[in-house]
């Protein structure tokens, strides 16, 4: 065997001066920053010159820093309409929102390399639907899958009912997709059996916030900026989005704001914050809490807190019992009442029980978190000690997976109560939220069916059914689970994996045939005798879901195959158009989902391209902070 | 203390690349003088057809340029030089680490030289040399740190490709460059810019 190596290329192809421009955005993380594609066919063997009237930039060679360079990484070649083309993709440098200096991370200053190119590691991009025949994954038609597929879906729900139909997708790969995908489980099937990649239920993974009544992505970019002081909790910006430290938060400290990162480890982002007035909380994993309520208990001993804040936007007991908008008010009572629920009585009573607790003390929380007093004491007077003239700093606290993702309840109640305490929340520069982690793509076109869902809180309350539990019972006879590995997300397990085994290939009824009938005959078989048909849908074959559980693979179509929207970290509506062919017969999610949709009998899935999706989906989106109707309807005015 | 106005006080990006860019050295026409040996040689294209017939071909070599001496170089001081060229973006270091490196020359592999532009967007680590982590970085731009022990691969920042390692040779006491692994930032080719 002989050592792999590596030889960087030492030139690079520029666009000519003719190349086509297509603009879209980055695909990886929240802040959805801008990007420009330019393309030019392969044949004529044509490339752009050095000199600024022989490139696509209009810049002469060498660039200058901050130029529109073009790295080697940032090329690649693709089929469009059938014919090989060069694609460069760079960073929008005329862009005047979010990535205002036309800079790029280590992600989107790679994404040229994600596009399919058989060259590439990406020549493993699922191509063709399969099927899993005497053990081995073959490709079949579209047809035939896609009819295996909605022929034992009707059996199901018809026979074992419809929770027995799951479905587990992601919640952010395109609003067409969700949109379709949800459309489909919940208004079509109308399965509980239902949720995202990332919760075992369809369930807030912020419950503190929706408590409290703070939006998740509240916040806009510029706030982060002109923050005076600026608490991070469980990310470090900089590395998982990149831009928005750069262009937004960095700018913010370059101008005196104090960064505080809570996080166990000093990356990139925390040394520059320490080194420019800032302060690392070098917390121990999973006892943050301890630390944010010492914070909040010095500044309540002090008298520190927003008082005028608290008085006139903070609920009393009343106002909290009566619920933040979904209490008694405008939700069914059966079921969803706040009275009581909150257990304290407004600040006053929040704060008597802070003061009462021991743990929260500074000495403790010093202790347990391993954080030193003295900088948690520094912490709290950063974050809300009157300056001199009296006036208050403006503070607003993020928060991340790393925060929210462990002690979730309780990390993110505690830290709704220090961002009320601190006047955080829907002013400029004074605000609290996520700062996020994928792009925010998802749009439901159907409510969750929580009256069918067999799980219980205390009480009279239903629960979103737990997708795991309900699956390792036996009780889902078909899954359908796209875009994310679900054995390896959240709760997964060994014997979380096992169990899949068990009830797929493990299963004594395999297809042994080609013939649909009998295909159909062991399926059936096999859902009846306790086992479960695996539809998995996604760009890549996933393992084990996919290479060692499915039945049936249908190949998706992604970014820059497609025409897509999504909305970034502050609620910008971002199109992602299509520049080069889907690799095979690779089809995006909302196709696949209206073709088995069609088959089901289902209406309402005649979409003819991603376009009408997005127009339908527009709809369910008012009111939302994706909420894309209304300019949806000017650019339709515009055409008119 | 006020942001009211967003990006108020931020430099335009002509003028942070006039700040933290790399001095040109020479005018372009000098610059292509310079750079690179550049020979005439025939090639058969399609040999073995009807279409063979013997075109020029263009190649262009790197220069083999005496950048250092071995008994000048002292642990963790940087030397600076240019290559291939004077142009933009030629600005270099050598450096002897005490640590073994990849590509490092020397007894104990340990003599390394990299380009100094920033690959993310091509700002200067001139002087940001770290002796304890053997890196160059962070960079004045975006913070981009590059590990010089393997091949400035990046160690934490937003550059996409690893900084140009220089080739080196040594001929008794004379460390010569002889070539470059990685495309230079601002250039389409590292030998025409």
């Amino acid at each position: 065997m002989s050592t792999p190596y590596y030889i960087p290329d030492s030139n690079v192809p520029l666009p000519p001066a003719d190349a086509e421009v297509i603009t879209t955005a980055c695909d990886y993380c929240i802040v959805a920053c801008g990007y420009k594609v330019f393309r030019w066919p392969v044949k004529g063997g044509k490339e752009g010159g050095a000199a600024a009237e022989d490139n696509a930039f209009g810049e002469d060679f060498p660039v200058q820093a901050l130029g529109p360079w073009v790295a080697p990484n940032q090329h690649n070649i693709v089929l469009h309409e059938g014919e090989p083309h060069h694609v460069v993709i760079i960073p929008d440098k005329d862009t005047e929102f979010v990535n205002t200096d036309g800079d790029s991370s280590l992600r989107g200053g790679c994404i040229a390399q994600k596009c399919y190119n058989p060259e590439t590691p990406t020549r493993d991009r699922l191509k063709s639907p399969m099927m899993r025949i005497y053990g081995i994954l073959q490709p079949v038609p579209w047809d035939f899958a896609l009819d295996i597929a909605a022929e034992m879906a009707k059996y199901v729900i018809k026979k074992h009912g419809h929770n027995a139909y799951g479905v587990k997708t992601f919640s952010y790969q395109y609003i067409e997709n969700t949109y379709a995908i949800t459309k489909y489980a919940l208004r079509s099937i109308n399965t509980a059996n239902f949720t995202f990649h990332d919760t075992p239920s369809d369930v807030s993974s912020t419950p503190g916030f929706r408590d409290a009544g703070f939006d998740n992505f509240g916040p806009a970019y510029e706030d982060w900026m002109n923050a005076e002081t600026l608490l991070i909790c469980g990310t470090d910006p900089y590395e998982t989005k990149t831009i928005l430290f750069t262009q937004w938060i960095m700018k913010g400290i370059q101008n005196g704001q104090k960064a505080i990162f809570m996080v166990p480890r000093k990356t990139a982002g925390v040394a520059y914050a320490e080194q420019n007035g800032g302060l690392w909380l070098d917390v121990t994993p999973g006892t943050d809490l301890l630390v944010v309520n010492a914070i909040a208990r010095i500044i309540v001993e002090n008298g520190w807190q927003d008082k005028e804040w608290i008085e006139k936007w903070v609920n009393d007991k009343w106002g909290a019992s009566s619920g933040f908008g979904q209490g008694t008010r405008n939700t069914p009572w059966q079921w969803r009442t706040t009275w009581g629920k909150f257990q304290t009585k407004g600040f006053d009573d929040w704060a008597k029980w802070l003061l009462s607790q021991d743990e929260f003390k500074l000495e403790a929380g010093a202790e347990v978190s391993g954080v030193d007093a003295a900088k948690i004491q520094l912490a709290a007077e950063m974050m809300a000690k009157p300056k001199g003239d009296g006036s208050r700093p403006k503070t607003s606290i993020m928060i991340e997976k790393g925060f929210y993702w462990s002690n979730n309840t309780g990390n993110t109640q505690a830290i709704s109560a220090l961002g009320i305490t601190v006047g955080a929340g829907g002013r400029p520069g004074q605000v609290i939220g996520r700062a996020g982690g994928h792009q925010r793509g998802g749009v439901r076109g159907g409510g969750y069916p929580r009256n069918k869902s067999p799980m219980k809180l205390p009480g009279r309350r239903r629960r979103a059914l737990d997708t795991d539990t309900w699956t390792m019972a036996g009780h889902t006879r078909m899954a359908h689970v796209i875009g994310t590995t679900w054995i390896q997300s959240m709760l997964g397990s060994q014997q979380m994996s096992a169990r899949f085994h068990e009830l797929t290939r493990g299963n004594p009824h395999q297809i042994q045939s080609i013939n649909r009938e009998k295909i159909l005959e062991t399926l059936k078989a096999r859902v009846d005798s306790g086992g479960m048909v695996l539809v998995n849908q996604d760009i890549y074959l996933v393992d084990p879901i996919g290479n060692q559980f499915a039945d049936i693979i249908f190949p998706a179509a992604t970014w820059g195959e497609e025409d897509f929207l999504r909305a970034n970290g502050e609620r910008r509506i971002r199109l992602y158009q299509k520049f080069y062919d889907a690799p095979g017969e690779a089809k995006p999610d909302w196709w696949i989902i209206a073709q088995l949709a069609k088959r089901m009998g289902f209406e309402g899935f005649d979409w003819e391209n991603a376009n009408e999706v997005a127009e339908e989906a527009a709809k369910f989106t008012r009111g939302s902070r994706k909420d894309f109707k209304e300019s949806l309807n000017k650019a339709l005015i515009s055409v008119l | 203390m006020t942001h009211e106005t967003p990006n108020e006080g931020v430099m335009s990006r002509k003028e942070i690349a006039k700040k933290v860019g790399h001095k040109c050295l020479v005018s372009r026409r000098n610059f292509l003088i310079s750079s690179g040996v550049t020979t005439t040689i025939m090639i058969t294209m399609n040999p073995g057809t009807a279409m063979a017939k013997e075109v020029p071909a263009q190649v262009t070599e790197y220069p083999r340029k005496l950048i250092a001496k071995m008994s000048d170089l002292k642990l963790d001081e940087p030397l600076d030089f240019t290559y291939p060229d004077e142009g933009e973006h030629a600005d270099s270091m050598i450096v002897r680490m005490g640590v073994k490196a990849g590509g490092g020359l020397g007894p104990d592999q340990d003599i390394v030289a990299f380009n100094y532009a920033c690959t993310h967007q091509g700002g200067s680590l001139m002087d940001s040399y770290k002796a304890d982590t053997k890196s160059l970085g962070a960079c004045p731009l975006h913070l981009s740190t590059y590990d010089l022990t393997r091949h400035g691969i990046l160690i934490s920042g937003q550059a996409y490709q690893s900084l140009p390692q220089v080739l080196l040779e040594v001929d008794g006491d004379d460390i010569y460059a002889t070539g470059i692994f990685g495309l230079i930032f601002g250039r389409k080719e590292n030998l025409h810019g």
